[in-house]
């Protein structure tokens, strides 16, 4: 079956002008030939530190941004380059839950305004009020505080009403952008579950953000993991999830609390060091080799890696698993990351 | 604080749970503010009086803003006499009826403060969304333009504007610009906006990079749509606010203009020409200072009472 959506080569980068005259110095790499694609009905997993390109990517899908080089299809038509205006049609088709509840919610309206907002946009005939009600007992609002406004709920309430104005044009793909980071640990599982059965009553796709590794394999059927702007590894959540093959998503595996006890002990943290590259600046080749494990184990010394990790940028590939990862040594059962060592590689 | 405190804790019963639009908080919070109130009420009884200002000199003093009454009250050497039973304020130099004037300058300082704040926030506002909005290039001219315009020793052009546009009956720029009262207003509106743009193009930076206009863009609403129902309705509470604030401001710069003698024409009253004419005998005739001073500070005073106590209520950060 065709894709609902698949993205081919998108790279998105940001002007940094400087001086007098706004000169361009330089660029934000923000979003590097990254290519995946979602299929109907499924929920795309995109994970990823802060500042990897998980929410640009989002916006560049939803046309929000627009990208620098590249192709977005939707529904097998190419909508990288359409203006606003024919973008028009399509938005009801493509929708977006925020991450802040506080300030996706305009203050100044009352809470059947801002879920009236699509319609009215629209120009849908009929009664908003009624439709706008439903939406809102369907999100497990209370209808009556139709004219309430956002300062009267609580966050959890708040992007039950973020979602309840992305359903309203019925689209066919949701982005949730980090839609549950901003809220409580309790109140969190609440809106997933909500989205969970909205998907499967309503048919829906998502392609979802977030930077929690536990909610992000609660919801997904198949995950992408971003490292600097690029996808580093993308396949089904279990096989992602289970058998590592990039280092990378081996290292934020680890950093997942097991919530057992004496978890702790038995599985060891790969610890990786140095911070993240400058996205204005990235590593030559592959942008994880300035800390990655893998290299100095394949190399044996913790300031030495591989040529062709310094040199050529790795593609995406079957690497050994049902999965695919963007290394040139993908990882082994038998690798033991957690006692590697590494400094920044000589002579690069 | 009660306000704040939510409807939920404050209501007694579970069936009585009442929501409230910010417009309803901010009035809660603007109602326990005293001073706010007081300046309120001076607002509206000079609201009163410059309308009613004729029906109270007639039929309280009986005299008219330009009647003279020299030989009533001016002595033999053509001082002005102080207050009486008749002439509640005493009388100017002319031997006109201070009082009255005092009315009719609360008239012509009211209808020249409004009418100059309310064309210079219209294109405060406008210059100023269209800068914060569209940036650019936009934002650069407009920008630039405030910078020159607040970097202007004001007074002094002002003086040289009237200068050159009040001397003839025709005015300037081929009668656009007529001496009088519309010159006044165009002077102290022309150096008034820039305040208004400046503090608008700022609130419209902060509020374009909130996520519900992201959210209205990913809905397919345009510019406009966004301007109008997303971005402005967020700035009616610091509109509101500066535009309080800049109408004292703004009585102050006619007054100032008319103690000059570039303000409104010679027979109309004004509190700052009154101050003027004062200026020469105070020392004989102190009611002449006394009451048109009086009047002024207290309006200003009252406007920036109401200002202080609107910011306060709408103030932002419990806009949320």
């Amino acid at each position: 079956m065709e894709p609902l959506v698949e993205v081919e080569g998108l790279t998105k980068r940001f002007p940094i002008h400087r001086g007098l005259l706004q000169r361009t110095v330089g660029h934000v790499h923000a979003v590097e030939d990254v290519t995946f694609s979602i299929r109907r009905g499924e929920t795309l997993g995109l994970v990823g530190e802060s500042g990897c390109g998980k929410s640009t990517t989002a916006r560049l899908i939803l046309k929000l941004l627009e990208a620098t080089e590249g192709t977005i299809r939707f529904e097998g038509r190419d909508i990288t380059r359409l203006s606003a205006r024919e973008m028009r049609p399509l938005r009801r088709e493509l929708q977006m839950v925020f991450q802040d509840p506080y300030s996706s919610l305009n203050p100044r309206q009352t809470v059947g305004q801002i879920v009236g907002t699509p319609f009215a946009i629209h120009g849908i005939e009929g009664s908003t009020r009624s439709k706008v009600q439903d939406l809102m007992e369907r999100v497990g609002l209370n209808p009556e505080h139709y004219n309430r406004y956002p300062h009267e709920f609580s966050g959890g309430q708040r992007q039950r009403i973020g979602v309840a104005r992305a359903l309203a044009l019925s689209p066919k793909l949701i982005v949730c952008d980090e839609p549950v980071s901003a809220l409580d640990v309790s109140i969190q599982a609440q809106i997933l579950n909500l989205l969970l059965s909205l998907q499967h009553d309503f048919a829906l796709t998502y392609l979802f953000i977030s930077h929690d590794l536990g909610v992000v394999r609660h919801v997904s059927d198949r995950i992408a993991v971003m490292y600097l702007g690029r996808i580093v590894e993308i396949g089904d959540a279990g096989d992602v999830y289970g058998v590592p093959k990039h280092p990378y998503t081996a290292a934020l595996l680890s950093a997942v609390p097991t919530g057992e006890a004496g978890g702790e002990m038995k599985r060891e943290r790969i610890i990786l060091s140095g911070d993240v590259p400058s996205p204005v600046d990235p590593p030559p080749g592959c942008a994880f080799h300035p800390r990655c494990p893998k290299a100095r184990l394949v190399t044996g010394s913790p300031d030495e890696v591989p040529e062709n990790c310094r040199t050529e940028i790795p593609p995406l590939r079957n690497s050994g698993g049902r999965q695919q990862a963007a290394c040139w040594y993908p990882l082994r059962p038998d690798d033991e990351l957690q006692r590697v060592v590494s400094h920044e590689p000589r002579g690069s | 604080m009660t306000s704040l405190a939510g409807p939920v804790e404050s209501a007694p019963l579970m069936g009585q749970v009442v929501g409230k639009s910010p417009r309803q908080l901010a009035w809660e919070r603007f109602r326990h503010d005293r001073a706010a109130l007081a300046g309120l009420l001076v607002i509206v009884l000079l609201v009163l009086i410059s309308i009613f200002a004729g029906v109270i000199g007639k039929y309280l003093a009986g005299h008219g803003p330009n009647d003279l009454f020299q030989r009533e009250m001016t002595d033999e050497f053509g001082l002005p006499l102080g207050p009486n039973s008749d002439f509640w304020f005493g009388a100017d130099t002319a031997g006109r009826d201070l009082f009255v004037r005092v009315l009719y300058g609360a008239r012509t300082s009211l209808l020249i403060a409004l009418a100059a704040t309310g064309i210079a926030v219209f294109i405060g506002v406008v210059l100023g969304t269209a800068a914060g909005y569209f940036r650019g290039v936009a934002d650069t001219i407009v920008s630039r333009v405030t910078d020159v315009i607040l970097a202007l020793p004001l007074l002094l052009l002002a003086i040289g504007i009237a200068a050159a546009c009040g001397t003839t009956k025709e005015g300037c720029l081929n009668g656009a610009i007529e001496p009088g009262l519309s010159l006044v207003v165009f002077i102290i509106a022309l150096f008034s906006w820039p305040y208004i743009a400046r503090i608008v193009r700022g609130n419209v930076l902060s509020i374009r990079e909130k996520e519900f206009i992201e959210s209205a863009r990913s809905l397919g609403a345009g510019n406009v749509r966004i301007m109008f129902r997303e971005v402005l309705p967020n700035l009616i509470a610091p509109i509101i606010v500066y535009s309080t604030l800049l109408i004292p401001s703004n009585i102050l710069f006619e007054a100032a203009l008319s103690f000059l003698g570039l303000g409104v024409p010679q027979e109309t009253p004004s509190w700052g020409r009154m101050l003027s004419d004062a200026a020469g005998v105070f020392d004989v005739a102190w009611w002449l200072m006394l009451f048109p001073g009086l009047f002024l500070v207290a309006t200003t005073l009252a406007f920036n009472l109401v200002g202080d106590g609107l910011r306060d209520a709408l103030d932002p950060r419990s806009g949320r």
